[in-house]
């Protein structure tokens, strides 16, 4: 199902939380609203559910104006930041609910909820988990069955509010390649809100860069990252450099850097700060005489510059942005 | 005991004994001291003083109203901490102050405020005449004195645990199409239950001896709005001290039971 997003409007008493937003997103798509923690990204997942009224501005599903359809018309499902799962029923009864809850007439037997829910959590592999009690769960479980609960009243979009914010950093990574698996296999409609760039990378098929309650960039990935609309967009998708050259102020990622033992005219000269392995890549900070900031650099660990590289030594380097 | 992680305060025995040794002090030696007193009566002679008309009625009267009181505090209570925690509007500080007011009024002068208040020519007795409703002087009034005793029970109990509920669950029941109703039903009420209880159940145990609120609103008609403390204190003036402690037994012995089925209840809830 298509989600379009026309002229909202959203203001919590003086404080503008959403400006002129207007957004398409495509059926199936896989999209991340990214942006630093008050820009209106989770504001605007919650007036797409319909958790939130907007001050003006439209919501429409595949040509559908919704915008004035009560929560539980929509047909979305969504997953809080905290899971939001009923502490007195079991995992089992918090995947139910939603089917339990259907008007007399609607609602599936007994019999059929078992087999629904046990697909579900079969689905998300905690089957095995249907008679605890969410207390009795990780934090990861959870998230999973708040997934599953989710799903059971088969939504046609599915909106998650930094779903894996409160999760420790492995667990996060398995999540979020095991919800783009999903998405892949479901093929849902999803929106998923986080301030986390490389989780909106790895994850979305689409990007939506915010800042202050204005979308400053929508693009794929790469389009993002490689060609970025602004400064804040280039800030806040990566790391950055900033070098003073003559009176010129240069701009570059880490990566974006050719390092040298010998000195080199075109060369800038820094000394060696720190050296950091992580995993594939090595980090390298090198103090620039003139300025502040210091200079990091990241190359792949059996970059030959940094054989036998100690701290203290100097190193030049260049920076070969494209 | 054995335990892997040692308690914040030291000594099992030492803090047991201590519990033990209050407990005994302030609750089991007197109970005790008086179930001793009542032993000098023989059963024919307890059963006598206990089944009077005016005892029975008074008794009926005694756990009927603290019943209702305790019921109407269970409604009005949940909802008071329903609009101090859900709501922020001017006044709100001022309101969660004066709940716990009931408590810290010695309970003769809210007794004879609302007795003056509710008389048939009082303030507000008078509309409540014309009405055709007697308030004061009669079981009502006991009631509207018990509830206003046992007011702030319900709310203080059931407000932290509803700050603890947080709307996101709310949220993710009507997210997945339940109406109202439905969060009230089996989202809300499941999770207050056992603390709402909790508040019940202390105030339906403060009603049943409470004495000194009631005794000015109620009248005292001898088997129309005699409550069992009153009883005890009328036997007492007639020096009928073992009258007294067989009523005294009696209410221990009823409250007793009532607080165990609470109980039970209560654990029943917890584990389903």
């Amino acid at each position: 199902m298509s989600i379009e997003v026309q002229h909202v409007n959203k203001a919590f008493g003086d404080f503008k939380a959403l400006n002129e937003i207007n957004l398409a997103i495509e059926s199936g798509e896989l999209v991340a609203l990214l942006g630093p923690s008050g820009c209106g990204k989770t504001t605007l997942l919650r007036i797409i559910a319909g958790l939130e009224k907007p001050d003006s501005g439209h919501i429409i599903f595949n040509g559908d104006d919704v915008s004035k359809r009560d929560v539980r018309k929509r047909n979305v499902g969504f997953v809080f930041q905290h899971y939001a799962l009923f502490r007195h029923m079991t995992v089992f009864d918090n995947v139910a609910f939603g089917l339990r809850m259907k008007p007399r007439r609607q609602r599936p037997s007994e019999t059929e909820i078992r087999a629904k829910v046990m697909e579900l959590l079969q689905m998300v592999q905690l089957d095995w988990l249907a008679d605890r009690y969410p207390e009795q769960l990780s934090g990861g479980q959870r998230q999973r069955i708040a997934l599953a609960r989710a799903l059971a009243v088969q939504p046609e979009i599915l909106l998650l509010d930094e779903p894996f914010g409160a999760l420790d950093a492995k667990v996060r990574k398995e999540l979020r390649r095991w919800l783009a698996n999903l998405h892949e296999e479901i093929n849902l409609t999803s929106v998923f809100v986080t301030h986390d760039q490389e989780e909106a990378m790895e994850v979305a098929d689409r990007i939506v860069v915010m800042n202050k309650g204005v979308i400053e960039q929508i693009g794929t990935p790469a389009e993002v990252y490689e060609n970025p609309a602004n400064e804040f967009v280039y800030h806040f998708l990566g790391d950055s450099n900033q070098l003073q050259l003559n009176d010129q102020q240069i701009q570059f990622r880490p990566h974006e850097v050719e390092l040298s033992r010998q000195a080199a005219p075109e060369l800038q000269a820094g000394i060696v700060r720190d050296i950091r392995p992580l995993g594939a890549i090595t980090r390298v900070t090198l103090k620039v005489a003139g300025q502040e900031q210091p200079i990091e650099a990241e190359v792949v660990r059996d970059n030959i510059n940094l054989i036998g590289l100690q701290r203290g030594q100097t190193l030049f380097f260049r920076p070969n942005a494209s | 005991m054995a335990r892997s992680v040692s308690p914040v305060i030291p000594g099992f025995n030492l803090t047991l004994g201590y519990t033990l040794v209050y407990l005994s002090l302030i609750v089991l030696i007197p109970l005790a001291g008086m179930l001793v007193y009542a032993a000098q009566l023989s059963w024919q002679d307890f059963y006598r003083i206990i089944s009077t008309p005016q005892v029975v009625s008074a008794l009926k009267l005694s756990f009927g109203a603290a019943l209702v009181a305790a019921l109407v505090n269970g409604f009005i209570g949940t909802l008071l901490a329903w609009v101090i925690v859900r709501y922020r509007f001017p006044g709100r500080k001022i309101i969660d102050a004066l709940i716990d007011l009931p408590f810290a009024l010695p309970t003769a002068v809210a007794g004879i405020a609302l007795t003056t208040l509710y008389a048939p020519k009082g303030l507000l007795g008078q509309y409540a005449s014309d009405l055709g409703i007697k308030v004061a002087f009669t079981p009502f009034g006991i009631v509207l004195a018990l509830t206003f005793v046992t007011l702030p029970f319900v709310v203080r109990t059931i407000q932290p645990v509803l700050e603890d509920i947080p709307r996101e669950l709310e949220e993710a029941a009507t997210c997945l199409g339940a109406n109202s109703f439905q969060v009230l039903r089996h989202v809300l009420i499941p999770a207050l239950l056992p603390a709402w209880l909790t508040g019940f159940t202390l105030a339906f145990a403060r009603a049943v001896g409470e004495y000194g609120s009631v005794i000015f609103i109620a009248g005292n008609m001898p088997g129309k709005t005699e409550i069992l403390p009153f009883l005890i204190m009328v036997k007492l003036d007639q020096y009928d001290y073992l009258g007294a402690t067989a009523i005294g037994v009696m209410m221990l012995a009823v409250s007793f039971v009532f607080l165990l089925l609470i109980n039970l209840l209560q654990r029943y809830l917890i584990k389903h």
